[in-house]
């Protein structure tokens, strides 16, 4: 089924906020999602599945993460434990800190361990970058390396994937960083062409996959004129969270209604 | 910030915040030239839309279906309507209904047939129904019955419908529900402010799609008579046309709206407040424009005489807004002359008077001068945009809070009353309902509307979290250790940049009259004879006295506002 970016951001939002989301969270979690998605990069069926485990949680607050969460912080580098959560709770911060160090030293780096999702940071990317900052997002996954930058005052970023090869055990990328999300913000193209030239010497090797801001912009075009697709199966299962949030009517309760 | 902003602040003194942005200032706004159904009317006539019917298939009871075809400046439009019959017992103007007279979409471009049966299957079912992305607008009405059956009656037997009966009931239909945005698979918000300009102000499809009902109802009553009795039958006279204008019913719904979008009420408020600001400080006071003043009051009075309306406190209210705006009128004979500006005027109100009254004065000064205010309506949309300063340190964040949420810091929770109310969806068709917190289960399930508590719970965090760890520590550390502060920072960050958007009030307390907030929203849609029905709903009327389809391309005075019934 098709529909539209204000209903399927109402649907993510009562879903998240059911399944035990806060204020703010909830929001985030639905901009990011819905942003992803119409932009191209098929958010929807990773969000998916994981949505049977946001929904075996609910009210715990397992999505939160609790104050011993940023476990390292140096100048110009931290480094974040997201406890096997999702980046659309953990990549907000992750920019936030890089972006205040970066404000100071010129080029920060923040490190998510145990991050899902990852992709989905590219909308904080694409915040970040509107502060007037260039950024960086990339991950290992398997053999590939996904990449994410942004310049200022382009309105999409460009998605690149490569396939790793010949990595040893000091890279960063190595087997221990298979669930890391590694997040760059710098206040100047050449700051981050420096930190490129200095950790990722995979960026001078083929591109296996190129998403470029007008590619970007056109799926987002054409979601909103024509509409999002959406597995009608999925947002049963979006409104069924949802009904978390719904109180049961009463006699009582039809007197508070509007009319 | 845009340039009005810029302009206003360098030159012109704004009413504060306080004043302005309190609820019970809010609830007593009136319509104004800023109102979205006076600039749609304007836009309309200026551009000189060209509007006909292309199908007009209605039974003798007038079931069918109706297509006009809107030629506007940019695009062409199709709107379609769905008359039904439906049963005195079943005929509700609640959200939670789900049959009615009339229902109705406003789609981009032309239609066919195989268009119109495919939204015949979906449009009538509403909320249950799918539509697609070609639609902007999709909405229902219910028939007025009574004043309904006396004007096609009226008609049928040669005559034109009394006045002194429309002045009571000013409409043959109520809408009761006019849904856009993306709801139910329609063109989201940016597609049709990027794709579709003739509608690219706030709710412009909504109001115009109000209006085609108007125009609908005055179309069906004329046919329906003609069928009933073809050879006494008349048509409707145009000044009668004119005075029919559209019924509305308005419930809770429209008030979580206002809180959520406070950068774009602070939009409105800034455009009009900006137009209060210019006629007030640049507007020229002389013999012409004092006599413009006092004839459009003489108006006013006479269409707050015909307004009836059974709720004994609205009755009251216009009584008092009579009497006191015959007191200005006295003020302005005496003393009009003397003024060297319209300050002297507003103070005097501002002292003597109720703030119905001096709201409807700023409305009515904002007559005097279009060219001081028409062009504020350019200024009616934002791209709202709800951002987190990472970088802002807590002593900053503190300070804020103090300076711009004072009157959120106010408030004492503790006291009894404060936590009267909640604010929650319910499950039938997720209507936003207000429960009574002592007595009435869900609380739990909370929606985050009351902002000055949302407000004060984060300021203690925060001066608990600055106790803890330091004053010049960074929002974004403050985040992660109060990840559930995320939301509230990042709107009071965001609205302290803007003069007004914050609704100052506590919408818990058991004061609080979810009224206000209906009617503020009522008058920049420019609707007028508020008829409360309870503290939660209230119906009112649209376009009365609107051009019609046949007035466009003929001089326009724009003077519609605040219409009287005039016998021919």
């Amino acid at each position: 089924m098709k529909a539209s970016r204000n209903e399927l951001n109402a649907l993510f939002k009562q879903a998240f906020e059911g399944v035990g989301f806060d204020f703010g969270g909830y929001e985030n979690a639905a901009d990011m999602i819905i942003w992803t998605q119409m932009h191209g990069m098929n958010s929807f069926d990773s969000i998916r599945q994981r949505m049977s485990f946001f929904a075996q949680r609910k009210r715990l607050l397992a999505e939160q993460l609790a104050p011993d969460t940023l476990v390292l912080d140096a100048k110009d580098n931290s480094v974040i434990d997201a406890k096997g959560n999702s980046s659309i709770v953990a990549a907000g911060m992750a920019f936030d800190i890089a972006y205040v160090k970066a404000l100071e030293s010129g080029v920060a780096q923040t490190t998510v361990l145990n991050c899902h999702d990852r992709k989905l940071a590219i909308k904080k990317l694409v915040d970040c970058a509107n502060r007037g900052f260039v950024c960086l997002a990339y991950w290992r996954d398997g053999e590939t390396l996904h990449v994410i930058t942004s310049n200022t005052g382009v309105c999409c970023p460009e998605y690149f994937q490569y396939k790793l090869e010949d990595l040893d055990d000091s890279d960063c990328l190595n087997e221990k960083h298979q669930q890391t999300l590694f997040v760059v913000c710098a206040s100047h193209a050449l700051g981050l062409q420096e930190y490129i030239s200095n950790n990722l010497p995979e960026l001078k090797g083929n591109q296996s996959f190129i998403m470029s801001p007008t590619m970007m912009k056109s799926s987002y075009m054409a979601a909103l004129t024509n509409g999002i697709e959406i597995d009608n199966s999925f947002w049963k299962e979006l409104a069924i969270l949802g009904k978390e949030v719904l109180v049961e009517s009463t006699e009582q309760s039809r007197m508070g209604a509007g009319a | 910030m845009n340039s009005a902003k810029n302009i206003i602040e360098n030159i012109l003194p704004m009413r504060p915040s306080e004043q302005v942005m309190d609820l019970k200032r809010l609830g007593s706004m009136h319509q104004s030239r800023l109102s979205f159904m006076r600039a749609l009317m304007r836009k309309i006539m200026r551009e000189k839309w060209s509007i006909k019917p292309t199908v007009f298939k209605l039974d003798e009871h007038g079931y069918g279906t109706v297509v006009y075809s809107v030629q506007a400046k940019h695009n062409t439009y199709s709107f379609v309507l769905f008359s039904n019959y439906l049963s005195d017992d079943e005929r509700n103007d609640r959200v939670i209904a789900e049959k009615w007279d009339v229902t109705m979409t406003l789609c981009i471009g032309e239609t066919n047939d195989e268009q119109i049966a495919d939204m015949k299957k979906n449009v009538p079912k509403q909320e249950a129904g799918r539509v697609n992305s070609n639609m902007i607008v999709l909405a229902r009405g219910n028939k007025s019955s009574r004043n309904f059956d006396y004007v096609v009656n009226m008609l049928a037997d040669g005559h034109q419908p009394l006045m002194s009966q429309l002045a009571d009931v000013g409409y043959l239909y109520r809408t009761t529900a006019a849904y856009g945005s993306g709801k139910f698979g329609m063109a989201d918000w940016a597609k049709v402010k990027s794709q579709c300009p003739d509608f690219s102000r706030p709710f412009s499809a909504e109001m115009f799609t109000c209006y085609m009902l108007r125009q609908f109802s005055i179309d069906q009553a004329e046919s329906l008579a003609s069928i009933k009795s073809p050879n006494t039958a008349v048509p409707m006279d145009d000044y009668v046309k004119r005075y029919i204008g559209i019924g509305n019913s308005t419930g809770l719904g429209m008030a979580p709206y206002l809180i959520r979008h406070p950068q774009l009420v602070g939009q409105w408020m800034f455009a009009r407040e900006t137009a209060v600001s210019r006629v007030v400080y640049q507007g020229e006071v002389n013999n012409e424009t004092l006599g413009k003043l006092t004839n459009i009051i003489t108006k006013v009075l006479r269409h707050i005489s015909e307004t009836k309306v059974p709720d004994a406190i609205q009755t009251k209210r216009n009584e008092d807004l009579y009497n006191e705006l015959s007191q200005v009128q006295e003020w302005l004979n005496e003393h009009g002359l003397t003024c060297a500006d319209w300050q002297v005027l507003v103070r005097y109100v501002e002292t003597n008077f109720s703030m119905e009254t001096q709201e409807m004065l700023n409305s009515l000064l904002m007559e005097l001068y279009p060219e001081l205010v028409d062009e504020l309506e350019e200024e009616l949309c934002v791209d709202e945009r709800y951002e987190i300063q990472p970088e802002m340190s807590l002593s900053e964040l503190k300070q804020l809070i103090e300076n711009k949420y004072k009157w959120a810091l106010k408030i004492d929770f503790s006291q009894q009353g404060a936590n009267y109310f909640f604010w929650y969806r319910s499950e039938e068709k997720m209507e936003p309902r207000l429960g009574q917190r002592s007595i009435e289960p869900g609380e739990e399930k909370e929606m985050p509307l009351t902002i000055a508590r949302l407000v004060r719970q984060c300021y203690d965090r925060l001066c608990a979290d600055i106790a803890k760890y330091s004053a010049n520590d960074l929002v974004a550390y403050f985040l992660i250790r109060e990840s559930d502060m995320n939301g509230i920072v990042k709107r009071i960050q965001t609205m302290s940049k803007d003069y007004y958007g914050e609704i100052q009030g506590n919408l818990a307390d058991e004061n609080m009259l979810p009224l206000d907030l209906l009617r503020c929203k009522l008058s920049f849609f420019g609707a007028s004879k508020f008829d409360p029905k309870s503290k939660l709903w209230v119906r009112n009327t649209m376009f009365q006295g609107a051009p019609t389809l046949s007035d466009i391309g003929k001089p326009f005075a724009d003077d519609w506002y605040f219409p009287i019934a005039m016998e021919k």
